[in-house]
């Protein structure tokens, strides 16, 4: 047979015949979620000390992850264009400014712990993720641990929470925008000869 | 190769409108046109399109390595100097590329011909991976064609296939899918990718190109400022690079589909290097650079700019004079020559071969006819079967 198997149709319609068919890629998330379950307790340290406290004999470890946590909490946190919004969602007092490579500032919530969790595939910590909490009574996040993209993680006096296998994923890089509209201008000048369908591709 | 009339399914238009093919009738005229179908032998499909499809882009692939490393070359190529460095960085990475579609004159007599290479941004991929698939599939219900009846069309289950391959080195990563605003066709293909990305089980988002935002850090950025570090685009290299943006490509991590080096493909310089490298295969058509010409006994012979779309700006020469030509916005970069080489009839329609690659792999095929002799961008699309 030289053309495709099988295509499910129900996949390629845009218009169902019953309304109430959900989006596959909604099916799709809760599938994946559902397929990656496998959950493993761990331990949310305030500091490198705290971690080296509760892990003797690590400190290098400890050290190292803290770090990391912070490169990473700079480069996925939410960001703020003042600080108003953002301790309206994180709590006053809990944000701090961040200079930009282009020399403009924004605000992002402190790091409020580091999880650690071990290698999949050798002896000691594998991974690392920042933590955030809120201080704010007009926050969904108030007194919660969450990660980068706002999950949350449970009460943040429970210093024992339970990952799962994508808590470690690496969070989406959030940086700030200084333009737009860099790409485009070479296909909205040749447009203008108008008989084509107006597609780039060919 | 035969051209068959048949009647129309009688519920095409509500199909189409129920799968959201939307431009299948384009400024009054039809671009989807299932009035006739043609019909191929097995052996006219496996010996004269498939193999050469294969061989053709391997050889294709002989050129990129020959170009990427020698300075001249991308000169001829008019590949921007300040993108050298990155076009040999992603040819030397080997960055996974996902389809691309070889334009072949072929009446099936005889061998197929090279036109040209879509490597960048090829379209018409939904009209022939599901929506000619749909149109067989319910012939074959109604009983108009034997079982048996076959088509040369493994794109889509390849396309899903090959995404989820390339995905193996992202993983958990969005893959952004980005064309340009007012073009429905262009936005109804990257749709088609997505929903393919979908079955590979890739999250995926669309943001237009004209959308697409430079963040600090030099990133890409989407509407949420959230930095993009995957993304297809159906939107030429050649404009890229550039563009306003064009300096960041080189200093940022965005893993592209197509992948830079494609670049170099979808360019017609690579007919006159084929033809130079390979002279005389029997797939291919003499074709020159413009201070080759003289050295040439082309007498009778088409025109084309290095970089152009759907047939635009093209000049038949013949007896060495300018002939018939088609208008459009390109040829600043200049120009190749091709031998003329016309397309084969079926009583008035002038017919295009599009043979589909997804990676190294023959996928399909795409057939347009036209009453003119250039394929253009109105041209109809229809589909055909295996007997």
């Amino acid at each position: 047979m030289k053309r495709t198997k099988h295509i499910s149709l129900n996949n390629m319609r845009k218009k169902t015949r019953r309304q109430q068919l959900k989006p596959l890629s909604l099916l799709v998330s809760t599938l994946l979620l559902t397929s990656c379950s496998s959950t493993e307790q761990t331990q949310v340290y305030r500091d490198e000390f705290d971690c080296m406290e509760k892990n003797p004999g690590m400190q290098e470890e400890c050290k190292t992850a803290f770090a990391n946590a912070q490169a990473e909490a700079v480069k996925t946190a939410p960001k703020f264009e003042n600080r108003n919004d953002c301790e309206e969602m994180f709590g006053r007092n809990n944000c701090t400014s961040y200079q930009g490579s282009s020399g403009s500032s924004w605000f992002m919530p402190a790091m409020a712990g580091f999880l650690l969790g071990r290698a999949l595939d050798g002896p000691g910590f594998g991974h690392y993720q920042p933590m955030f909490t809120s201080y704010s009574y007009r926050s969904p996040y108030r007194d919660r641990w969450i990660t980068a993209d706002g999950r949350s993680y449970g009460n943040r006096m429970q210093k024992n929470i339970r990952t799962r296998t994508d808590t470690f994923k690496r969070k989406p890089v959030i940086a700030k925008t200084l333009s737009r509209g860099g790409f485009g201008s070479i296909a909205s000048a040749k447009s203008k000869w108008g008989s084509s369908r107006g597609g780039w591709g060919g | 190769m035969l051209r068959k009339t048949c009647s129309p399914r009688l519920n095409w238009k509500a199909l189409a409108e129920e799968y959201g093919f939307r431009f299948h009738t384009l400024y009054g005229h039809p671009y989807w046109d299932e009035s006739a179908y043609y019909q191929f032998s097995l052996k006219q499909i496996e010996k004269d399109l498939e193999a050469p499809t294969e061989e053709l882009h391997q050889m294709c692939l002989f050129v990129v390595e020959k170009v990427v490393n020698d300075e001249e070359l991308l000169c001829k190529f008019k590949i921007p100097a300040e993108h050298w460095d990155n076009t040999r960085a992603s040819w030397l990475a080997k960055e996974p590329s996902l389809y691309s579609r070889l334009d072949l004159c072929y009446s099936g007599i005889g061998v197929a011909k090279l036109y040209e290479n879509n490597a960048d941004t090829p379209t018409s991929l939904y009209e022939t991976g599901f929506w000619q698939w749909l149109w067989l599939e319910n012939k074959i219900e109604q009983s108009e064609f034997p079982k048996k009846t076959d088509q040369f069309n493994s794109l889509q289950e390849k396309l899903i296939a090959r995404l989820q391959c390339i995905a193996e080195k992202h993983p958990q990563e969005i893959l952004y899918f980005s064309c340009c605003k007012n073009s429905e066709e262009d936005r109804g293909t990257v749709q088609y990718l997505m929903d393919c990305a979908c079955e590979a089980e890739i999250p995926s988002r669309f943001i237009y190109v004209e959308d697409i935002g430079h963040g600090e850090g030099d990133v890409f950025t989407d509407l949420n400022n959230q930095a993009i570090t995957w993304i297809f685009k159906l939107y030429p290299w050649e404009f890229m690079l550039r563009e306003d943006y064009g300096r960041y490509l080189d200093i940022n991590n965005v893993s592209w589909l197509e992948p830079l080096w494609k670049g170099v493909l979808s360019n017609k310089a690579l007919l006159a290097m084929l033809w130079h490298l390979f002279p005389n295969h029997p797939n291919l058509l003499p074709a020159y650079f413009e201070e080759d010409l003289c050295k040439s006994s082309l007498k009778n012979y088409v025109k084309k700019p290095l970089y152009s779309r759907e047939g635009a700006n093209i000049t038949f020469y013949k007896d060495g004079k300018a002939h018939k030509n088609v208008q459009g916005p390109y040829g600043e970069e200049g120009y190749i020559y091709q031998a003329y080489h016309p397309l084969p009839q079926f009583g008035p329609n002038h017919t295009l071969v599009g043979s589909w690659l997804v990676n190294d792999k023959a996928a399909g095929i795409s057939i347009r006819e036209d009453y003119n002799p250039i394929t253009q961008d109105l041209s109809r699309y229809l589909p055909h079967i295996i007997l």
